[in-house]
């Protein structure tokens, strides 16, 4: 009994040992109730355009945790009581809701430049690998705490995902749009050839983005065919486009801003900033917002695709921003948050901090949740 | 950087207790402060902009590319960079060279560097403003890049590292120009002429070729593959481990194709050069063979119509002369008028630049000498320097030209402004006057007929082709300022033929340095420009003669050599003409400065100290026992005024960790001619004195020491120390401790204008003498005196072969005098290392240096290994130690193998036969000695 004991101890610490110290995610109480943000941006159409006020004043600081690696430009993600974030480190993180304290995080080998996706019990992080020439989609059932399924993708992951009602659409950075169903299962693929740094939008039933070579794609959902490839620009476009109903806004590398319209993928109107914008704009169906990679800061007509107003900062503004109908929320890279007055352009309200800002901010059940590099979180509770 | 200040470190911690112990020493050459800068500081939205004297000015236009960069960058890089950066301008090179921020020496040709310890950018002025932009920006690529990179691995919690050199520099100009003559002049000789290095050993390469290489793939890549390319290698650095890996995957081929594909569009552009261009040896006589020549100067008027030079040949760059006959064809070798980088006078020569002119019976030519350069006149006749001219307000000084009488002398200047302006000497009056004065690059200026005009060449030109250099005059008389010609090139070297009748100059209008000459209508009014040469690479410089011949300075095969070539070279098919397009309604330009409040933005500099290292260690000795222990170090911005601090322990048992405490605090002050450092310390714990072959002790000595260290120049310079320290010694055959209170005081002269092949000294001489007294000042139990006395010479048998000779002697008498160690392979070879002791000691070498194997290259594989310039060594040893009475002379012979490891330690083997019982016999069997170490 006792050289039984002495064993099962040694065998506990060579696992301790080998194990790293792991927490790994099993979240056994989550319930299934398909409440939360699950998927980068408030919608599929990328507006990122939240119809409430924010109480901006009177946001408080309700916890604050720190990842291993830095976050990216992605977001977190927020499923009934949990926060998900990846780092760059390649861990993704599961935080309580209330509290901030950790779940458990799950690492990989590589980086993580995406954000999580979230359907029923499952959820779905990506990994560009270390020393590979493939990145991996993660399927992890965080009931159960296990790995269902992983999936190597030749190329690299640079693109956010779009969650769609039957599965995730991912582009990766060398052109080809693949769609998977929740179970990991490959539907179809579609290969533009051409370098896409452009966070694709949905909507009624198809698929753009814009290519380094100036163009504009349109992707049929479900059957993955070509609806149109039209040049928009004689510039690169590394910037994520932002869908209404009819149009679709993104700008390219010179700082022009184009309005396209969404049937044919003609360009209506356009309008030149000081620099380029490497961001979605932010649209709330009257005006658009977007901030470029000079610090400036604009507001601009969406049908007439004239500027209202814009507002310089010191910094580089390459997140997206969050828009409420009284503030725009955008992230400097120069380690700031401007809360800006949608209305003329005054920043309201200023958050500091010691380190850049890179994560695009999450509002969800009046918290405000902003990350700063070297990985710290910031949860803010507002009325 | 890591390696300097160790070094520091053991410099202060053998000075602190060690003047008693004065056998190892450093020679090595001096970086004289002659300036005392009263730093200022300007404080813009991303930088603090640090600068002196007058240069405000061009402080505030430097700001301002830097604020314009900036915006650039953070663009480019999508970073931002959240601390501000120090940029440190100097308004010369001259001035660079003093600074303390780069520890070592900084050659001519280093435009700028940018130091990652602390995160500064240092840039001298060097009288262009475009090349003041280019460099700021060049600069500023590397702070973004390293910032990006070393956030980028930080993200992702992964070990520092860079991309190699050639990535970094091609990086940094590929975003800071654009593809410029002088890059093409590097790039067409490389590809035509075999110098070219494949895309898979771009990583062995140095020097310029590196940085044109880098650039040049970095563009081919963005044509081929597209702009985002390149920043996309930058965006997959982390993935991989190899950045050949990173490339690869980035373009998605294997390494080899791409290498490949880009050696051969790169031999499809340059090899059609050779269609309607020609290498200079093609229809022209080459002067000369070896080195790099440039700068001549055919002395028409003269008294034996020599053609004198530059030219460095040896390692020190010199002035020649070469007897030329009827035809332009050398007279036998060149002689040797002066040699230079060997005294103060003759301190530096500047490579490359047009710094010499020969008239009648006098050759003036430029040096730097002390704080500045000096226009030194030579005379023919008496073949010696007769007068040397220097003036206060003027730094740095180029291209000296004589007036047709020869009474006066005409060069451009830089002066503590920055302002790189005309200046013109007259020697009967010994009046200087300034010619122009502002911040427009005035160059190379030459007397036009009767001079009565002064032609030179000029970046302010103005409207469609601004900043372009074209040639201007200068009226004499009425100080107006006039073009001569308006391209959208550069010209540069404006010289008459002897009648005046024709212009020529060097021009970049094609793409590369060609001969061209002045077109004027039948008024004689300039109407436009014609090519008088077609080479394939650079024509750098010329010089004008008669019967229709030119000798230049070409550049090929990645040297300079001189030729001679008709004027009418080139069939008139070839000939490229231009006109003048003139823009009457240009206006002036200016250089945008930034505009800053000077009672907030302006301030005077005060020393910021900041943290520069600090390095922790732990490690156990077999015979000593765990030891463990951290070294700061603390320096100001500039780097003027350090500290260091050692802490460490060498306890065996925790009962003796308090006794065993070892701490050392210095501070080594650099920022006036005269260094000094000062310290206190103490040492304690358990020695072995190899000086004493039985004794083996415990120690605790404490105490402090000065030093101050005066440079007479370069070469040489004064040392005075002192250090005053008490202790307390246990021996383990006695039963008293030893104690004793020491004073040291020593004073050394030392002199050093060596200078250095791969693997020690070829060339030059270096010699150390030094008196010193050593006392117990309370229990009187040491009382001697030391004097030192070693020289070494270094005899140039060939450009490769050196015959090193020393000759030292060592002596301390009186109390207890310490002995002095030798044996070994650093001086006495086959000998047991420090085996033989003496109070006093004697040695000397005679060494033959050679080259023995140029490039040693294994692949295995899976990887490869490669050594360059191994050398041999045939040597001769001899020496004596004694205390009190000579016992013996001891000697070797033998020959031996020296191999360079990453220029940071040189390996060692030698065979040879020791010589033995007083120098009478040889050792029977041969010794093999394998050690490391510079040879001497």
């Amino acid at each position: 009994m006792g050289f039984l004991r002495e064993t099962i101890k040694i065998l506990f610490i060579i696992i301790s040992v080998l194990t790293g110290c792991t927490n790994p995610i099993a979240l056994k109480d989550a319930r299934l109730n398909d409440e939360g943000l699950m998927s980068y941006g408030v919608n599929n159409q990328r507006n990122f355009y939240i119809d409430k006020n924010l109480d901006y004043e009177n946001l408080e600081l309700a916890w604050e945790n720190t990842t291993r690696g830095s976050f990216d430009n992605f977001s977190v993600t927020i499923y009934d009581e949990f926060v998900f974030s990846p780092d760059l480190s390649g861990r993704v993180y599961v935080f309580d809701r209330e509290t901030g304290k950790l779940n458990g995080h799950e690492e990989e080998s590589g980086e993580m430049p995406v954000t999580v996706n979230i359907k029923n019990n499952k959820f779905f992080y990506f990994v560009n690998n270390f020393k590979e020439t493939y990145f991996t989609m993660y399927i992890f059932n965080y009931k159960q705490g296990s790995l269902s399924e992983e999936i190597k993708i030749k190329g690299k992951c640079s693109n956010e995902p779009l969650q769609l009602e039957d599965g995730l659409l991912v582009l990766t950075e060398e052109g080809r749009l693949l769609k998977f169903d929740f179970l990991g299962t490959k539907v179809w693929e579609y290969d533009s050839k051409e370098i896409a740094v452009s966070d694709p939008a949905y909507i009624d039933g198809r698929i753009y983005w814009g290519s380094i070579n100036g163009n504009i794609f349109s992707i049929d959902d479900k059957s993955g065919k070509l609806n149109y490839k039209n040049k928009i620009s004689e510039n690169r476009i590394e910037a994520g486009i932002t869908l209404t109903n009819t149009f679709g806004y993104l700008s390219d590398v010179e700082g022009i801003l184009y309005k396209i319209k969404l049937k044919d993928g003609i360009v209506e109107n356009e309008i030149s900033l000081e620099s380029a914008a490497k961001n979605n704009p932010i649209v709330n169906g009257t005006n658009l917002f977007i901030g470029d990679m000079s610090g400036v800061i604009y507001s601009i007509d969406l049908n007439e695709m004239e500027i209202n107003w814009s507002t310089e900062v010191d910094g580089v503004l390459n997140a997206n921003a969050l828009l409420f109908n009284n503030v725009l929320v955008q992230p400097n890279l120069n380690r700031k948050v401007h809360f800006i007055n949608v209305e003329n352009g005054n920043i309201e309200m200023e958050f500091e901090y010691d380190a850049r800002v890179k994560m695009t901010p999450v509002f969800y059940d009046y918290t405000l949740y902003i990350g700063i590099d070297r990985g710290t979180l910031f949860a803010y509770k507002t009325n | 950087m890591l390696k300097t200040y160790i070094k520091y470190i053991l410099l202060i911690a053998v000075l602190s207790i060690n003047s008693l112990y004065a056998q190892f020493y450093f020679f090595g050459r001096n970086k004289v402060q002659y300036e005392n800068f009263d730093w200022k500081v300007l404080k813009t939205d991303h930088f603090n902009i640090y600068y002196y004297g007058e240069f405000e000015e061009m402080a505030k236009i430097g700001a301002s590319y830097a604020e314009t960069a900036y915006e650039e960058y953070k663009v480019k890089f999508n970073g931002y960079i959240t601390r501000k950066i120090p940029l440190i301008f100097y308004n010369t090179h001259i001035h660079f060279q003093q600074t303390n921020t780069s520890p070592g020496f900084i050659p001519e040709g280093v435009g700028g560097f940018f130091e990652f310890m602390k995160g500064r950018v240092v840039i001298p002025y060097l009288g262009s403003l475009a090349r003041f932009e280019h460099v700021i920006r060049h600069e500023l690529v590397h702070v973004f890049m390293v910032d990006k990179i070393l956030n980028q691995l930080r993200d992702r919690r992964q070990q520092a590292k860079l991309p190699p050199l050639w990535f970094v520099e091609g990086l940094a100009e590929y975003w800071s120009t654009t593809w410029d003559t002088q890059a093409e002049m590097v790039m067409r000789d490389a590809v035509l002429n075999n110098f070219f290095v494949r895309l898979e050993d771009l990583i062995y390469l140095r020097g310029y070729l590196m940085y044109k290489e880098g650039q040049k793939f970095l563009e081919w890549v963005a044509d081929n593959y597209g702009e985002e390319k390149i920043y996309l290698l930058l965006e997959n650095f982390w993935r991989f481990k190899n950045f050949y890996d990173v490339i690869e995957f980035t373009l998605g081929e294997p390494i080899k194709d791409i290498g490949e594909k880009w050696h051969f569009d790169l031999r499809k552009e340059y090899y059609t050069l050779y269609d309607d261009r020609y290498p200079h040896h093609i229809d022209a006589h080459k002067l000369t063979k070896t080195g790099f020549n440039f700068s001549p100067n055919y002395n028409l008027k003269g008294p034996n119509k020599d053609l004198y030079f530059m030219a460095n040949r040896s390692g020190y760059t010199s002035l020649y002369k070469m007897k030329v006959d009827s035809t332009l064809k050398s007279e036998g070798e060149a002689e040797l008028i002066i040699e230079g980088e060997k005294e103060e006078a003759f301190e530096a020569f500047h490579f490359m630049d047009n710094s010499l002119d020969a008239h009648l019976d006098k050759v003036i030519f430029v040096t730097k000498s002390g704080r500045s350069d000096v226009i030194h006149v030579y005379s023919i006749i008496e073949e010696d320097v007769i007068e040397t001219l220097k003036w206060d307000n003027i730094i740095s000084i180029k291209a000296p030209e004589f007036s047709s009488d020869g009474n006066k002398i005409v060069f451009n200047a830089i002066d503590q402004k920055g302002f790189n302006d005309l200046f013109m000497y007259e020697f009967s009056s010994k009046e200087l006057r300034r010619l122009t004065n502002d911040y427009y690059g005035d160059n190379e200026p030459t007397f036009g007929k009767d001079d009565k005009l002064v032609y030179f060449s000029s970046d302010r030109t103005e409207g469609n082709f601004q900043q372009f250099e074209n040639i201007f005059t200068y009226d004499l008389e009425t100080n107006k300022i006039n073009y001569v010609t308006y391209v959208d090139a550069n010209l540069n070297k404006p010289q008459f033929t002897s009648d005046f009748e024709e212009l020529y100059f060097v021009s970049d209008y094609d793409g590369n340095y060609n001969l061209w000459k002045l077109r004027k209508d039948e008024i004689d009014r300039p109407i436009g420009i014609e090519q008088v040469s077609r080479y394939a690479t650079s024509l750098y410089d010329f010089t004008i003669t008669e019967n229709n011949k030119i000798i230049t300075s070409g550049f090929e095969k990645f040297s300079m050599q001189l030729y001679s070539m008709d004027k009418d070279i080139i069939p008139d098919s070839l000939k490229t003409i231009v006109d003048f397009e003139w823009d009457r309604t240009a206006e002036r330009w200016h250089a945008e400065k930034i505009a800053l409040d000077p009672k907030v933005d302006q301030v005077v500099y005060e020393n910021e100290y900041t943290l520069d290292y600090a390095v922790s260690q732990f490690a156990t000795d077999p015979v000593y026992g765990p030891r463990g222990g951290a070294i700061l170090s603390l320096s100001d911005l500039l780097s003027d005024d350090k500290y260091f601090i050692a802490l460490y322990n060498t306890a065996e048992v925790q009962s003796e960790f308090l006794r065993n405490v070892n701490v050392s605090i210095s501070r080594v002050n650099q920022k006036y001619r005269t260094n000094y450092a000062f310290g206190v310390f103490n040492f304690s714990g358990r020695r072995y004195d190899i000086r004493e072959s039985s004794s083996f002790f415990w120690e605790r000595i404490f105490g402090g020491y000065v030093t101050l260290l005066y440079p007479f120049s370069k070469f040489q310079r004064l040392e005075m120390t002192a250090t005053i320290a008490n202790s307390d010694r246990e021996e383990d055959d006695e039963i008293i401790p030893r104690k004793s209170v020491l004073v040291s005081n020593s004073i050394q002269f030392i002199h050093d204008n060596s200078i250095w092949g791969s693997t020690g000294p070829i060339d030059g001489t270096r010699f150390r003498f030094l008196v010193g007294y050593t006392t117990d000042v309370k229990f009187s139990n040491v009382n001697f005196y030391s004097a030192m006395a070693d020289y070494r010479k270094y005899f140039r048998l060939g450009r490769r072969i050196t015959l090193a000779t020393k000759a030292s002697v060592f002596i301390n008498h009186g109390k207890e005098a310490r002995r002095f160690i030798a044996g070994g392979s650093w001086d006495l070879r086959g000998w047991n290392r420090w085996s033989i002791r003496g109070e006093k000691l004697w040695l000397s070498s005679i060494e033959l240096r050679y080259p023995l194997i140029d490039q040693l290259q294994i692949r295995f594989p899976f990887f490869g290994l490669g050594f360059t310039s191994i050398r041999g060594a045939l040597f001769f040893d001899a020496g004596g130690a004694w205390d009190e009475e000579y016992e013996e002379t001891l000697g070797s012979v033998g020959f031996g193998i020296r191999i360079n490891v990453f220029n940071f330690i040189a390996l060692r083997y030698d065979i040879g036969k020791k010589i033995e019982k007083n120098f009478t016999q040889l050792q029977p069997k041969l010794f093999y000695q394998f050690f490391f170490g510079w040879d001497f």
